[in-house]
């Protein structure tokens, strides 16, 4: 079957933490959730862990998570699972083996990249760039959305975010703005629609769930709720904490990578234990506090450490990690933005991250940018390429054309050379035009040529349609949720 | 006044691989077998050299050690034009312009080695211009474009003028070679006093022309590395075979393997030519950072990001190109300050993370609780300042960015420029060296 999509399938592997460090890390998060506990401030939530076993306060809202539980737990969680798109061409296979790349989200900014002005984002804005993460293959889902509907009821907006993403997308979409369990209903209920009927969606789960936890050590009851739908349909959800080291997390690298792997860990726990076997997976964007302002960093080294660290932890469990990758703080796609993207890129790649969110905001998640998106996806192609790694063969090791065109030789002309040069890696936006080249073609840099692809895109790209008895349905749901949502 | 500012450098904890144990093997095989009879013979000179190697600096603090897990950067050059700091387009570099660059060098305390040097100024010979870096630096030169055994006699007495006599040369030896097969000869007699040297002995064929199509570029990656593993070790050997454990580095240079600088293939070339060395215990010079931008934008933090990373990642001990465009054809001194900053940041990626029981502060988080904050713990005040901390990158808030004229990291790389060179003095040569050097240099006529 061909494919719309381009995962990377990583041959390196970077361990930023040794199997002792591991075990040390693992051993101090179960202290953490047995002995201080979690606050999970859903009755439901609560009721599951106090059935199973942990000690609950109900008036602090904090369980207290016995370690063989929580390992009892975590062995249900499943290793594999398939992440659909309504197009079976982009189906993602999670399976430990493979790299997906979605769009960064919730931004609330678009950048006109005509005017160099920013304007507040709209439910138009997020269709577009459903619309635009469709094209582009190095992006396999959809996640987000990249920009909120902000012209629509607060009460419904996950509700007109998810109508505009699946009316112009055929990937897999990832929700990260339902919260609550009657929008959460109102989301899987669109999914529904869409493939079939409820027990359809369970076979091709084209929907899937991410929350954000709150830090330090707690989660958030909207978010738990919208999660323990999903688990009760067969969908995937995780939990994103964001601990920020000397912040919300202690400064040291290795004590945040406890208070993150303690709020992940403790998430997956709750949707195991409510629902054995539902798809899960681990979340993080942990990051440091900037010291000049107090604020959230927008990339920093210590980001990509704890990226790769976190990743590592969460595969110690056997569970899939969905990590907080490229996201740059930059206010521009420049010199910032590419060095932001660009380690952070490679430091989720090389620790086999399964999924990266993502690309195409700029100032800490804030901004879209359509050129920076496809800056970022060739950024993602020159990583995939490295980690694909060398060859070692005979073909490749090619000895015998070395020792036949001598010290002083050209390949250019050897069948040898015809063979392989296809499999070299081509840029799509730099530039490698000799300097007086550039000069007279009008010095166009990267973004000057991921503008017109951008511009491309957003004039001519059309996505596979949704049936339009099945659209009609969307647009009754999601008028159903407003009436009984936010009154209108 | 003057200042002498440590070079700053990092244990590099990390060891990124992209060949597995039997493909290393198999490819430094593959080049034994390419020497022919000769193979043998060079990887036993190859693991007889020593593995570490000293690049010194005229003072103790600018010492570099290669071999001794660290990782440590390099300017990139010689460039024959210079991208001129108020802008505008490239101009032939002058006299002045060497000795800008090599201060600027000084006085960033990212870089270790003055590699090159960073320009070459018209009209100028080599050893003038060898003259200009040592007075505008008390940092290791490596130069790259020496080639007559009889311009390396007159580097030679220049270099024993600034360490003051033959002996302390050998000990902390102020200039090194890095170079391809035309230097042998040079590097022959650099290795008899003992100065550092690192050459590729069979350069194989075409070298890649600076931003140059990398469909004109010769096959597999992994002939690519045979070819380039076999002309260090033929090197290694002749250096060896010359002087017994005479100090030796790698050069991983994805242009001498005749790879498109910057590109991909760029990166995993370094990251494989740095396992191999590893593989027979040499220390590892990597040129790196040569990005094929024109400008110093997003292409060149790309390309000298993914460069700096493999190499640094993989344990190479020098990682030199920075502060050129054009695949090295131009120095820009904001350039070289953004390239310092991109070093930066992967020293803190490959120093790692410290796991033990004062970094897991299991009592900090214990205390802080449920929702709490780190902010107020001695614990966070006590480490607070391990975090690092950005000269170039911009974290503020959108309005105060647009009101700051939509400031980035390329003009407060100006302005750092600007404050370095006004405000920067660099440790005297002294009037009997400087009288030294510029007799050598008139005398040899070269």
């Amino acid at each position: 079957m061909t494919t719309r999509i381009n995962p990377i399938a990583p041959r390196l592997k970077w361990d930023v933490l040794n199997p002792s460090e591991l075990e040390r890390i693992h051993e101090a998060t179960l202290e953490i959730v047995e002995d201080v506990g979690i606050r999970f401030p859903s009755d439901r939530a609560l009721t599951v862990l106090e059935q199973n076993g942990c000690e609950v306060d109900r008036a602090t809202q904090v369980a207290k998570l016995p370690r063989a539980l929580v390992m009892e737990a975590v062995a249900k969680a499943p290793r594999e699972y398939l992440l659909a798109g309504r197009d079976p061409a982009a189906d993602m296979l999670i399976d430990g083996k493979h790299c997906y790349l979605s769009n960064d989200g919730s931004g609330v900014f678009v950048f006109d990249h005509k005017t160099g002005e920013k304007r507040p984002s709209t439910k138009q804005d997020a269709a577009t760039s459903a619309r635009f993460v469709d094209a582009l293959p190095n992006i396999s889902f959809y996640w987000g959305p990249v920009v909120t509907s902000q012209d629509v009821p607060p009460a419904t907006k996950a509700l007109h975010d998810a109508e505009a993403v699946f009316t112009n997308t055929s990937k897999h979409f990832q929700t990260v703005t339902t919260v609550g369990e009657k929008p959460a209903r109102y989301v899987v209920e669109m999914a529904a629609a869409i493939a079939g009927g409820l027990d359809k969606l369970r076979e091709r789960p084209i929907l899937s769930f991410m929350q954000c936890a709150v830090d330090p050590l707690g989660h958030d009851g909207p978010n738990l709720e919208a999660n323990l739908v999903a688990a009760e349909h067969g969908l995937a959800s995780g939990f994103m904490p964001m601990p920020l080291a000397a912040g919300t997390g202690p400064a040291t690298l290795a004590g945040n990578l406890v208070v993150q792997n303690a709020e992940a860990l403790s998430g997956v726990v709750l949707l195991q234990l409510a629902f054995p076997g539902s798809p899960c997976f681990f979340a993080g964007a942990p990051s440091v506090i900037d010291l000049k302002t107090g604020g959230y960093t927008g990339g920093s080294p210590e980001d990509y450490l704890l990226a790769a660290a976190s990743t590592q932890l969460a595969h110690f469990y056997g569970i899939p990690m969905a990590m907080g990758t490229m996201a740059t703080g930059a206010k521009e796609p420049g010199w910032q933005a590419a060095i932001d993207d660009s380690l952070s890129t490679f430091a989720s790649v090389m620790s086999s991250a399964d999924m990266m969110n993502g690309a195409g905001l700029l100032n800490g998640s804030k901004i879209l940018s359509y050129p920076h998106m496809v800056m970022e996806t060739e950024i993602y192609s020159i990583v995939q390429k490295v980690a694909g790694g060398i060859e070692v063969s005979d073909e490749t090791l090619a000895l015998d054309v070395i020792k036949k065109v001598g010290p002083n030789g050209t390949y250019l002309a050897e069948k040898h050379t015809r063979a392989h040069m296809k499999e070299i890696w081509r840029p799509n936006v730099w530039d490698r035009t000799p300097y007086d080249t550039w000069l007279r073609e009008g010095r166009k840099g990267a973004l000057h040529k991921a503008t017109a692809i951008a511009d491309d895109i957003l004039a001519n790209y059309r996505p596979e349609p949704l049936p339009e008895d099945v659209v009609k349905d969307l647009r009754a749901i999601v008028a159903r949720a407003d009436k009984e949502l936010a009154g209108a | 006044m003057t200042e002498l500012c440590p070079i700053s450098t990092t244990p590099a904890r990390l060891a990124l691989k992209i060949l597995g144990d039997d493909d290393l093997r198999r490819v430094h095989a593959a080049a034994l077998a390419l020497l022919g009879a000769e193979g043998a013979a060079a990887e036993k000179a190859a693991r007889l050299a020593p593995d570490t190697v000293v690049l010194g600096g005229r003072v103790y603090e600018h010492h570099t050690v290669l071999g001794a897990r660290h990782c440590w950067l390099g300017t990139g050059g010689p460039a024959p034009r210079v991208r001129p700091r108020e802008g505008g387009d490239p101009r032939p570099a002058t006299a002045a312009d060497l000795d800008e660059a090599c201060r600027l060098a000084d006085a960033l305390p990212e870089v270790a080695v003055v590699h090159g040097p960073p320009v070459r100024a018209a009209g100028e010979t080599l050893l003038a211009d060898l003259a200009r870096c040592f007075a505008a630096t008390s940092k290791h030169v490596q130069l790259t474009t020496l080639r007559s055994a009889d311009e390396a006699r007159a580097v030679l007495r220049m270099a024993v003028a600034v360490a003051g006599s033959e002996v302390e040369l050998r000990g902390r030896p102020p200039v090194s070679l890095c170079a391809g097969a035309d230097a042998l000869g040079a590097a022959s007699v650099f290795a008899r006093a003992g100065l550092p040297v690192g050459i590729v002995a069979a350069p194989n064929g075409r070298a890649a022309a600076a931003g140059g199509d990398p469909a004109d570029l010769p096959v597999d990656l992994g002939a690519a590395l045979v070819r380039h593993h076999a002309g260090v070790l033929a090197a290694c050997a002749a250096i060896q075979a010359t002087v017994p454990r005479a100090p030796f580095f790698y050069v991983a240079d994805p242009a001498l393997a005749g790879l498109a600088a910057g590109s991909p293939a760029a990166a995993m070339f370094q990251i494989a030519a740095t396992q191999l060395a590893a593989h027979i215990g040499l220390p590892v010079s990597a040129v790196g950072m040569t990005t094929g931008s024109h400008e110093p934008d997003w292409q060149a933090c790309t390309q000298n990001a993914f460069a700096a990373l493999s190499s640094m990642a993989a344990g190479a001990d020098l990682t030199a190109g920075a502060g050129t465009l054009g695949g090295g054809s131009v120095f820009s001194a904001q350039q070289l300050v953004m390239d310092s900053e991109i070093y930066s940041w992967n020293a803190r990626i490959v120093a790692g993370v410290m796991v033990d029981d004062e970094s897991i502060a299991l009592d900090v988080i214990k205390q802080v609780d449920i929702g709490g904050n780190f902010l107020g713990q001695r614990h966070t005040r006590k480490h607070m300042k391990d975090v690092w901390r950005p000269r170039l990158l911009d974290r503020g808030m959108w309005d105060a960015w647009v009101a700051c004229g939509r400031e980035g990291a390329y003009e407060k790389a100006s302005a750092l420029v600007d404050e370095h060179l006004a405000e920067h003095r660099v440790l005297p040569l002294g009037d009997e060296v400087t009288a030294k050097l510029a007799r050598i240099v008139a005398e040899a006529g070269l």
